[in-house]
């Protein structure tokens, strides 16, 4: 270890004891009855436009975004770019439709979107929901753990003989440490450290992006030395598209984007803070530049040279930032990338855990006391996190990557009882189901069909209007066949309705 | 129009269709890629491409908020 990564390794240990504090000391902030799983899960409901703007921002930018969205401008260019269409028009769908479930919550105490479900349309879509949105969460939480070992391999390296264990290790504790306050501080410690994570990542991306064009002759240089990626390739046009609004139906589709929602403590204050959030995403957008702008950065290229191609990716803005800025400065951009990965991942395990307990274990186990709820909750949102912890140190990195692309195309799949549910009181069950199952079935196998049944890399298919993202298609399946079933069913019997609310 | 909608008994419906209005144009914006899809002008060294699609956040963001002051001023509420 040389005198460089003792002061970078220092500020990023400091920083993680004080992350630490926060999200032990959490529990005692705006103290409610934490054996209540709507105060535990929700913060009892009562954040208001500026912690709920920062807690949905901590829940949306994850650390997979930010080594995902980079890591796919470095290797594909412009069509990651992607991501930043998706993240402004998905808070329109989200004006739309998160202000009306909070009131539906509210009303009826419903900590979960699948507990709605199950009020309007019954148990069996209730719980089909709740799974779906439990097998989707796992590899997006297994990716924010992908982009702390990648923060973790930069950080590391040369410190010990074996750098992989020491990751591992460093990897346990912290999810310890994690598990312990998400036991004790429930969504309140997600909620202080979300905001202490992204002041540190507003200052590093922000930093960066100032200073690091300036020191190596500005993005002019790096899109230079990478001409094709300055604008999209004309074929890539209805691609583009396509994902970027496929993506942007599925956000807020995923539990953790339902569970922050619903801890706003009103209606208006949601909404508010939910059109603020685009803003969020003008640091997404720099995140994503930092793909490009690491062409122009020599060091930072001869490090991700001697990476595995594999793995190469997801290194590249911790390579960027460790080349190009002072250590301890390093120090304090990693540790906001790796908490921006334990944060979310904390939301993600306890939204699961909300889900299983509440909409799959309580139908089979009904008479459930609500303190046990609770306390099973609580454990399971500990379980969860290890379960993905376990599966990111036993499969290869980039299998889990490819997981996230099924995880995105399962979760849209619910878009039928949770989106247009809230609106169409009228919709059929039975229509619901076909769509969700023939949505699902429609984009596993175009998946596997595209990639010949081998390593999942692609999620276009190629059809004769140009590529087409396959989320898209299989949830306009879905969509089409919930609507035509409803229609259907309500021409043969018009007066029985499934309206019980 | 517009106006007599906002002005008449039913101002709610008006303020929705406005609302909705609002919140699609990001939509449209970003779907007509013709418009923004070259090199010149740069900007800072980036291609137009970048930099329109990362202004375009911060005027969705405008949008957005014109929209939800409308509808949070809907009488009655939900």
């Amino acid at each position: 270890m040389n005198a460089n990564q003792t002061v970078e390794i220092s500020v990023f240990l400091v920083l993680f004891a004080i992350f630490a504090f926060l999200g032990f000391y959490a529990s005692r902030w705006r103290k409610g009855n934490l054996k209540d799983l709507g105060d535990w899960a929700l913060a009892g409901r009562r954040l208001g436009p500026f912690l709920a703007w920062f807690l949905i921002g901590a829940d949306l930018y994850t650390a997979y975004t930010f080594v995902a969205v980079p890591s796919g401008m470095f290797a594909a260019g412009p069509l990651f770019f992607f991501a930043v269409p998706y993240v402004a028009v998905t808070f329109a769908i989200a004006i739309i439709t998160m202000p009306k479930l909070w009131v539906e919550s509210r009303k009826h105490g419903f900590v979960t979107a699948a507990d709605f479900v199950r009020h309007r349309f019954g148990p069996i879509l209730a719980v089909l929901i709740a799974l779906t949105g439990i097998v989707a969460e796992l590899p997006y939480i297994a990716l924010q753990i992908v982009g702390m070992t990648a923060v973790l391999t930069v950080m590391l390296q040369g410190v010990a003989s074996d750098v992989v264990l020491l990751t591992e290790v460093s990897l346990v504790i912290s999810f310890i440490v994690l598990a312990l306050f998400t036991f004790t501080s429930g969504l309140r410690g997600a909620t202080l450290t979300a905001v202490f994570k992204d002041v540190l990542i507003f200052i590093t991306v922000i930093s960066v992006i100032v200073i690091v064009p300036a020191h190596v002759g500005g993005f002019a240089k790096a899109f230079a030395a990478k001409p094709t990626f300055s604008t999209l390739s004309p074929l890539a046009g209805s691609a583009y598209w396509t994902l970027w609004l496929g993506s942007a139906l599925a956000l807020f589709l995923y539990p953790h984007a339902i569970n922050g929602s619903l801890s706003a403590s009103s209606e208006k204050k949601l909404r508010l803070s939910t059109a603020l959030l685009p803003i969020y995403g003008v640091g997404l957008a720099l995140l994503a530049l930092f793909g490009v702008l690491v062409y122009a950065v020599a060091p930072a290229m001869a490090y991700l040279a001697k990476a595995p191609a594999a793995t190469r990716g997801i290194l590249v803005v911790p390579a960027l930032i460790q080349y190009s800025m002072p250590p301890w400065f390093a120090g304090l951009a990693f540790l906001g990338i790796f908490i921006g990965g334990l944060v979310p991942a904390s939301i993600m395990a306890m939204s699961q855990a909300n889900l299983l307990v509440r909409n799959v274990l309580k139908e089979f186990v009904p008479g459930m006391k609500a303190e046990t709820e609770t306390k099973l909750a609580k454990v399971f949102s500990a379980v969860f996190k290890f379960v993905a912890l376990g599966f990111v140190f036993i499969v290869p990195l980039t299998y889990a990557i490819q997981l996230q692309l099924l995880g995105g195309i399962l979760i849209l799949q619910t878009i039928a009882p949770v989106f247009m549910g809230l609106f169409v009181k009228r919709m059929n069950k039975y229509a619901m189901i076909a769509g969700w199952a023939l949505g699902i079935s429609t984009g596993v196998y175009l998946v596997e069909y595209v990639n010949h049944f081998q390593k999942l890399v692609t999620s276009f298919y190629k059809s004769p209007y140009g590529l087409l993202y396959i989320g898209l298609l299989s949830v306009a399946v879905n969509v089409a066949v919930a609507c035509v079933g409803t229609l259907i069913a309500f021409a043969v019997s018009p007066r029985k309705k499934s309206v019980e609310s | 129009m517009v106006e007599e909608n906002n002005n008449s008994v039913k101002g709610n419906a008006g303020k929705n269709i406005i609302a909705a209005i609002f919140l699609l144009i990001p939509f449209i914006a970003y779907f007509e890629l013709g418009t923004y899809d070259k090199v010149n002008p740069t900007a800072y060294g980036l291609p137009y491409f970048y930099w329109y699609q990362t202004i375009w956040l911060v005027i969705s963001a405008i949008l957005f908020v014109v929209a939800v002051i409308l509808l949070n001023s809907r009488r009655g509420g939900d």
